[in-house]
Formats: structure tokens, C-alpha cells, sequence
């Protein structure tokens, strides 16, 4: 017998699945929408909160202006401070490519410092000089100039004509490909008008002068040839028996030092080993050193490592170098060292010096610390006895040692002579540095355990 | 009254600043935190897998250097996470498995070691890339990426 209605079950069967499938594209779109809405409300947060975050800084800058009690001060450059801070943290959550907003974030960071710095320096006492004003006239300026640019994004983004999920997408792939579009515009233009802001020079880690620091200790050296880098790199390796080494010059760098880069294949070569070294055109000596070279189990100890480090560098000329940690991470230990003159110990002078713990052979050296600042230096002397400087700590603090004396950077470019204790507070380990010459508390530092880092003074 | 960028800097990683550290503070070279060294790893693996162990190293310290440097965030994440910044992190290619040597890289890239010698951009120019960036001073090239202040 026929069946009148064999096709309804075919039929309800598709019907059932196109609902099933609109239903689930359903869900899928209304899922995207609410991902997107969220990213957006994300962004949008981060972008009111710069907003208001610029504006004052606007306010607190043209506060500093007319203020003049220097504990007035002190309070203004502190919430400056945290306001510069919380602004560039909000920058970096907005979706354009850092490149566009890369003067802005300095600018951010740089009132941040300086507002740091001048809170310091009230807060010591001192209030800030005609100099200074004048800086903060012009941070003033600029920050308004920012708070007018902010405003025509603002008023794209409360219209609804610019979502910055749109932004994102531009951003995220096709921006490397197409430049720069869409609001991402706006940006633009508010980061080039950052572009005519006066390069800023003061104590704090964002001066534009730091940039410009050329290494003393290269100074005077004669330039070298790419045929005497390879030999200071085939000169400077940490040779091992019956290998041969060969040496080529694989290219120049225009780095902070100009640098010669030379790579150095062992032959017979296993694992592919290469050491790469920087070997600075003036004066020809190797700033760094990087081996890929595979390592083994351990077979040699820490002190044994470090016995060999500290030979290694004593064969290449450097000369009363002093151990101060090490961090040991995947059989490699990298062991640091810091100059000493007349035996103060030159905390900015130092050099790094990794050892591989299977076999003890250098793998690797960073001297870019030691050749940006290692000079001799005219070390004012000290005012105090160590003794007395030992009395300035407080009473709580136990396990002191004797205290020697250290010099250590006050600010990204200048130095404090200070008397150095170690002690422990309960179970947490501190050094203290009382500043040798005025007595005051320079610094204090926790020491913080971990399983591969030791303090070795 | 050093920050810790400077205390860093002279290689005290495990040494912190107590008591008025700065809110932006947060990781600087020399911070040999555990998590924050995967973090490095990741974007290392994600950005340069095919690079030699000096190209990775060169990767690695690119991002150090721009927590460093005033034109970015002043944090790893805050570095790593800057919308757009590495194209591994935007399309999540990061998150795959690191290798041992991305580990190592990013282990020496915060110890210090910078063959970029101070570069805040990096680049593939046999890939299409916009103008723009041709205009940043460039340092040197590593494998196939271009290295620029």
C-alpha cells in the first residue's frame, strides 16, 4: 500500500534543521554582538578615563603654576604624577598602533617623571626653581593643546560615528598593510601636534638626554677595521679544547654603540652552535655575546662557575671586578659583577657573565652597563665613618653587616657614594644605603628570594 | 632615590625597591619574575619561531626595552597587550606551545642581553608592510626581521 504522506517526514526533518541552523547562526551573531559590545565598552572606558585623566593633568599643571609653598607643592606633583600614570595605562588599552601614539604616551610619561621628581624635590624641602616653571609653563601648553585633540575624538566617539572596535580591526591586520585610516586619524593628528613639543631635560629616568648618552668607555678609542673586529671577537670567545673557530662579519649595527656584529662557528660545529658578538667599532671591544648553543645536565657547581667567570673576565683585561648575584635558569648561570675603584664597588659599572654548568665554558656576556658608564670617577670623600652611618638605621633591623661603601645611581644619570647594609627585618632580607657624605637614607631595597637568585656580597 | 628601572639596570633583580616603589614601576629589565618570562616567551614563540637564537633574543629585548622607554606602557603586559603591537598576540598565535629556546631567549632578554642595541621596533620586510615604518632610524637586521630605533 502507498503511503499518502511519506514526504512530511523528509519535510519536518529539514524544516527542523533550518530552524536548528537559524537558531544557532542566531545565537552566534547575538554572542558576537554581545563580545563586541563588550570590547567596545572596554575600549570606550579606557578611552573617557585618558580623557579625564588629561584634563587633569591640564588642571593640575596650571595649579603648579601659580602655587609657591613648596608642601602646597609636594601634594600637586604627587597627584600629577598619579594622573600621568594612570593616563598612559589607559593610552595603552586604546586600539591604534602604538607608532600613532607613541609621543603621546612619551609626553605622558615624561610629566609623569618629572612631576615625580619635582615631588621629591619639595618634598625635601627645596621648591622649584625659575627653570623649572618655565618647563611646567610649557607642559601646561602642551597638555591643553592634547585636551583640544582629545575633545574632537571625544565628540566623534559620543556621536556614534567612530567605534573603536572598528579602530581594532583596522589596526589588527590590514593597518600593517594599508597605513594608517579611520579615526586612527585623529590620533595621528593629535600625535603630531606632540611632535613640536620641546625635547624635556631633567633628573628622571624619561629625559631626552639619556637617549643621547654616548659610552665613556669607549671614549678616545680609534675605530677598527672589520677584520680586527673578528679578530677582538675570535680573541675574546671562551675557547674549548680541540675545536677550531672561524669568524665572519655579519653585518654593522647602528645601535646606541655602533657595533661591529661577528659570528663565530666552532668547527666541528655540534648542535648548531653559533656565538654572535657585538664588537664596537670605536675602541673595538666586545659589548656583548650570545651563544645558541645547547646545554646539558650540570656537572660543575655555582662557585665553581663563578670562579671561571670571574677569570674569564680578568683574562680580557678587566681588572678588580667583584661578584654581587647570580640567578641560575636552565643549567646556565649568569653571574654579575660590578667594577671596583679604591675599593668602593661601582654599582652602574657591571658586567654579566653567563656559564654553562655542564662543561663551565662562557656562553655569554652583557657589558652594555660596564661600557655605558665605566670611567674613572672623582669620588668625593666620605663624611662619615661607616660606624656612624650604621648608627642612622633603625633598631629593628638585625643581622647588620659591617657596611662598606658602594656607589649607587641616584637618578638615570647621577650617583650617590653611600655606606651598603645588608640585615633582616624577621625573615625578609633588606639592603640599606646611607649616603656617605650627608648621612641621609638613600635607599632601601628588599631582597627577594627566589630559588635561582643569590645575593653573593 | 634610584627608581627601579635604575636599580635593574645595575643588575640587582631580585633587590626591590620597598615602600615608595611608583605605580608604574611594575617590570623592568632585570625583574626575573617567572610569569612574566613565559609571557616574554610566548610573544617570542608567536613573533619569531623560525628566527635563530639571536633573532629571538633580538625579539625579546625589543619588548624589554620598550617597558624602558617613555613612548610605551611602562609593563610587560601592559607592553605585550598594547592593542596592535604584535600581530602573534592580535591574532592569538601567541598562545601556542613555547619552545625551550624561546624560553632561554626571553630568560637572557631580561637578564639584559640586547643584540638590538637598544631597537624599539621590529619588522619583516619581505612582507607587506605600511611606509610609516621605513622612516624609524634603522639599527640592523637579524635573520628576517629589520630592527629600528
Amino acid at each position: 500500500m502507498r503511503k499518502p504522506f511519506n514526504w512530511i517526514v523528509p519535510l519536518a526533518l529539514g524544516l527542523l534543521l533550518t530552524a536548528g541552523a537559524a537558531y544557532w547562526g542566531y545565537g552566534q551573531i547575538m554572542s558576537r554582538r554581545a563580545a563586541e559590545t563588550a570590547l567596545n565598552n572596554k575600549y570606550s572606558l579606557a578611552f573617557f578615563n585618558l580623557v579625564n585623566n588629561v584634563q587633569n593633568i591640564e588642571v593640575l599643571l596650571s595649579k603648579s603654576l601659580v602655587g609657591q609653598e613648596t608642601r602646597q607643592d609636594s601634594q600637586l606633583f604627587m597627584n600629577l604624577w598619579q594622573e600621568a600614570v594612570a593616563a598612559q595605562g589607559n593610552m595603552g588599552q586604546i586600539p591604534v598602533p602604538d607608532v600613532t601614539v607613541a609621543r603621546t604616551m612619551k609626553f605622558l610619561n615624561q610629566v609623569g617623571a618629572y612631576a615625580r621628581t619635582l615631588a621629591i624635590q619639595t618634598a625635601g624641602g627645596k621648591s622649584k626653581t625659575d627653570e623649572q616653571w618655565k618647563t611646567l609653563r610649557d607642559l601646561y601648553r602642551q597638555a591643553g593643546r592634547l585636551n583640544e585633540e582629545m575633545d574632537r575624538v571625544e565628540a566623534g566617539l559620543a556621536g556614534g560615528s567612530l567605534l573603536l572596535s572598528e579602530l581594532k580591526r583596522e589596526s589588527g591586520g590590514v593597518l600593517r598593510r594599508q597605513g594608517p585610516q579611520l579615526a586612527n586619524s585623529d590620533f595621528q593628528i593629535m600625535d603630531k601636534n606632540m611632535q613640536q613639543f620641546p625635547t624635556l631635560i631633567y633628573d628622571g629616568p624619561f629625559s631626552d638626554h639619556l637617549a643621547r648618552r654616548k659610552p665613556p668607555g669607549l671614549e678616545g678609542g680609534s675605530l677598527i677595521t672589520a677584520d680586527q673586529a673578528r679578530e677582538k671577537a675570535l680573541a675574546f670567545i671562551d675557547r674549548q679544547p680541540d675545536i677550531s673557530y672561524t669568524a665572519s662579519v655579519a653585518g654593522t649595527d647602528n645601535g646606541r654603540v655602533p657595533l661591529y656584529r661577528v659570528e663565530v662557528t666552532p668547527v666541528p660545529a655540534k648542535n648548531g652552535e653559533k656565538i654572535i658578538l657585538g664588537v664596537s667599532r670605536q675602541a673595538g671591544q666586545v659589548i656583548w655575546m650570545i651563544s645558541s648553543r645547547s646545554v646539558g645536565g650540570a656537572k660543575i657547581s655555582v662557585p665553581q662557575g663563578m670562579d671561571g667567570a670571574a677569570r674569564f673576565l680578568e683574562e680580557r683585561g678587566f681588572k678588580g671586578m667583584e661578584s654581587t648575584y647570580y640567578e641560575i635558569r636552565d643549567n646556565v648561570a649568569v653571574y654579575n659583577f660590578a667594577a671596583t675603584q679604591g675599593g668602593v664597588i661601582l654599582y652602574p659599572d657591571l658586567i654579566k657573565v653567563s656559564v654553562a654548568l655542564d662543561s663551565g665554558q662562557v656562553m655569554g656576556v652583557d657589558g652594555t652597563g660596564y661600557w655605558m658608564s665605566h670611567r674613572e670617577r672623582k669620588l668625593p670623600a666620605p663624611a662619615i665613618t661607616a660606624e656612624q652611618a650604621r648608627r642612622k638605621l633603625s633598631p629593628r633591623f638585625n643581622d647588620i653587616t659591617p657596611g662598606r661603601l658602594a656607589l649607587i645611581p641616584r637618578t638615570a644619570d647621577t650617583e650617590a657614594l653611600t655606606y651598603e647594609f645588608q640585615g633582616r627585618l624577621d625573615d625578609d632580607v633588606f639592603l640599606v644605603y646611607i649616603d656617605a657624605v650627608t648621612g641621609g637614607e638613600e635607599q632601601v631595597l628588599k631582597v627577594i628570594k627566589t630559588n635561582d637568585g643569590v645575593l653573593t656580597m | 632615590m634610584g627608581g627601579p628601572r635604575t636599580w635593574a639596570a645595575l643588575g640587582l633583580p631580585s633587590a626591590r625597591q620597598a615602600g615608595t616603589a611608583p605605580a608604574s614601576a611594575g617590570v623592568s629589565r632585570g625583574v626575573s619574575d617567572r610569569s612574566n618570562i613565559y609571557l616574554l616567551a610566548r610573544v617570542i614563540e608567536g613573533e619569531a619561531a623560525d628566527e635563530s637564537y639571536a633573532g629571538k633574543v633580538a625579539v625579546g629585548a625589543v619588548i624589554v626595552n620598550r617597558v624602558q622607554s617613555g613612548s610605551f606602557p611602562n609593563s610587560l603586559a601592559g607592553v605585550i597587550y598594547q592593542p596592535g603591537a604584535f600581530e602573534s598576540v592580535s591574532n592569538g598565535q601567541y598562545t601556542r606551545p613555547v619552545s625551550r629556546d624561546s624560553l632561554r631567549a626571553a630568560q637572557e632578554a631580561v637578564s639584559g642581553w640586547d643584540p638590538t642595541g637598544g631597537a624599539l621596533f621590529f619588522w619583516n620586510p619581505y612582507k607587506p608592510v605600511s611606509p610609516w615604518i621605513w622612516t624609524r632610524p634603522v639599527v640592523t637586521q637579524i635573520g628576517r626581521h629589520v630592527f629600528a630605533l
